[in-house]
């Protein structure tokens, strides 16, 4: 039940040259584990992300997965001419599991009410983070993987969301990536820092809050962490 | 293993369904364009060849000898040409580690059979009605067959129809001039046993004569086929599938990006 990376190694033709964003990366990722990962901007934490949920094929080496993994929250999950009834019941079945009571839990947890049987346009932008939070923490995967953003939305859903997160750790796995040492010590069992395009792994977390301090630019740390919902990405554009 | 063939049928069933769910939803004139465009096409063929006061090149019907020629012509072209979106729609799916590429590109081509067998099968049996009795096929299983492979090429085609466009985007308006190039060199208008063999020759490279002509035979007792090469087709089928699935595992790297 792990995912395992083995030896990645990831590059981008750029107008400056080939940029080596991932250089020999290996990892495994268990459930029942979190692993927080600092990177700085720009350091291939979205890379690493996309090359765990299977968007990008590595370059060199393999990623074998073992165990089922999530969707980023708040990636385009959603499509837009369906109910949103109709996509929970579709990432429902895509797992094989029982629609019914996967829309129940969405449509209590993020509050939906009528608009369940709505499209998306039709939710408010805070309706909207709610209900992609919720739908990427409704189905139970053996693998959470985050970009960035692990909780998000408006008080109070925030904390309840916060709580969801705490609970699927128990039994799941979580692997996100981030620059706060905030988030880190929330939600992290163990830390790593990605930097110059490898993974380094550090048995606790604070020892990797201390080494991500040392390496990355401190002042960027500081201007990024206070507000975590600037971290959202924009799930508008992403349309299936 | 059970369950991980299981697993690819129920992937793919979603896709189809949740294709019929969006395409029918977006607009219902352009949904319904599915439809009527083929059957417009014919029309105007069928029309061009009765002002012309062409009687058919074999058969009694001359409806259902273009029928018979259109009809795999059709779900051919509808096929391989759906099948070219698979790769880039997959990009929607991406977040998705459960849904592949190949899922999207199956389901596509299965959207696209399964409502233009519906027409078809609808359209042969309301020539019966009109009283052609010629439009059940005499020998079922020739012209299923005959489908079957057609259906099988598409796909093979289809598969590297859509690693192609995924490179190049440019190469679906490419492959629609193509086909509408095949319509005319796959013998949908004519019998190529009939042709100048100089021309025969040439046209017997074309794997969709010979589906069009397999089919055929399933309709028409004493059907020419001197020209029909099963084997040949069906290695066609082979080679297209197997060329398309190893350009899908070699170009996902650099497509995925």
């Amino acid at each position: 039940m792990t995912v395992t990376l083995n030896s990645v190694s990831k590059s981008y033709q750029t107008p400056a040259g080939r940029c080596q964003v991932l250089r020999d990366v290996s990892a495994v990722f268990q459930p029942g584990l979190s692993v927080g990962i600092l990177g700085a901007r720009r350091s291939g934490k979205s890379t690493l992300i996309q090359i765990l949920t299977g968007a990008i094929h590595p370059d060199v080496g393999y990623v074998s997965h073992r165990s089922l993994v999530s969707f980023p929250a708040c990636s385009g999950v959603i499509h837009p001419a369906m109910t949103i009834r109709q996509n929970i019941a579709f990432l429902a079945r895509l797992y094989n599991l029982d629609p019914k009571p996967i829309i129940q839990f969405v449509a209590e947890f993020a509050s939906l009410g009528e608009l369940l049987d709505q499209r998306l346009k039709a939710c408010s932008k805070d309706q909207r983070s709610k209900l992609l939070f919720t739908i990427s923490y409704a189905i139970p995967f053996d693998i959470y993987l985050c970009d960035e953003s692990i909780v998000g939305g408006p008080e109070p859903f925030r904390s309840s969301c916060e709580g969801l997160v705490q609970e699927r750790r128990r039994n799941s796995g979580l692997v996100f990536t981030t620059k706060s040492p905030l988030l880190m010590r929330k939600f992290a069992d163990i830390g790593a820092v990605l930097i110059g395009g490898r993974l380094v792994f550090f048995p606790s977390v604070e020892e990797a809050i201390v080494a991500f301090g040392d390496c990355a630019d401190v002042s960027e740390v500081l201007l990024d962490t206070p507000d975590l919902r600037e971290e959202e990405p924009d799930y508008s554009t992403d349309i299936i | 293993m059970n369950g991980v063939v299981a697993d690819q049928f129920r992937i793919v069933g979603l896709l189809v369904a949740r294709e019929l769910r969006t395409r029918f939803s977006d607009s219902r004139i352009g949904s319904a364009m599915n439809f009527i465009e083929p059957a417009l096409q014919f029309l105007v063929i069928f029309l061009i060849f009765a002002l012309m006061g062409r009687r058919s090149h074999f058969g009694t019907s001359v409806f259902l000898f273009l029928a018979t020629g259109f009809v795999p012509y059709m779900l051919f072209a509808s096929i391989s040409g759906a099948a070219s979106r698979g790769i880039r729609m997959a990009r929607g799916f991406r977040h998705i580690r459960i849904i592949m590429p190949l899922h999207v590109v199956v389901a596509q081509g299965m959207f696209e059979f399964f409502t233009h067998l519906l027409i078809y099968i609808l359209a042969f049996f309301l020539l019966w009605f009109a009283g052609i009795s010629d439009a059940i096929p005499i020998y079922p299983e020739a012209a299923f067959a005959a489908l079957a492979a057609g259906v099988a090429l598409a796909f093979g085609i289809g598969l590297i129809n859509a690693n192609v466009t995924a490179l190049f985007p440019m190469w679906r308006i490419i492959y629609g001039l193509i086909t509408r190039f095949l319509m005319l060199t796959s013998g949908v208008f004519y019998v190529p046993d009939f042709l100048p063999p100089q021309y025969r020759w040439y046209l017997s490279w074309n794997p969709l004569l010979h589906v069009i002509d397999w089919f055929r035979t399933g309709f028409y007792m004493t059907y020419p086929t001197n020209i029909l090469d099963r084997s040949y087709l069906l290695a066609w089928v082979a080679v297209t599938i197997f060329f398309g699935l190893v350009l899908e595992r070699a170009l996902r790297r650099r497509i995925a990006v």
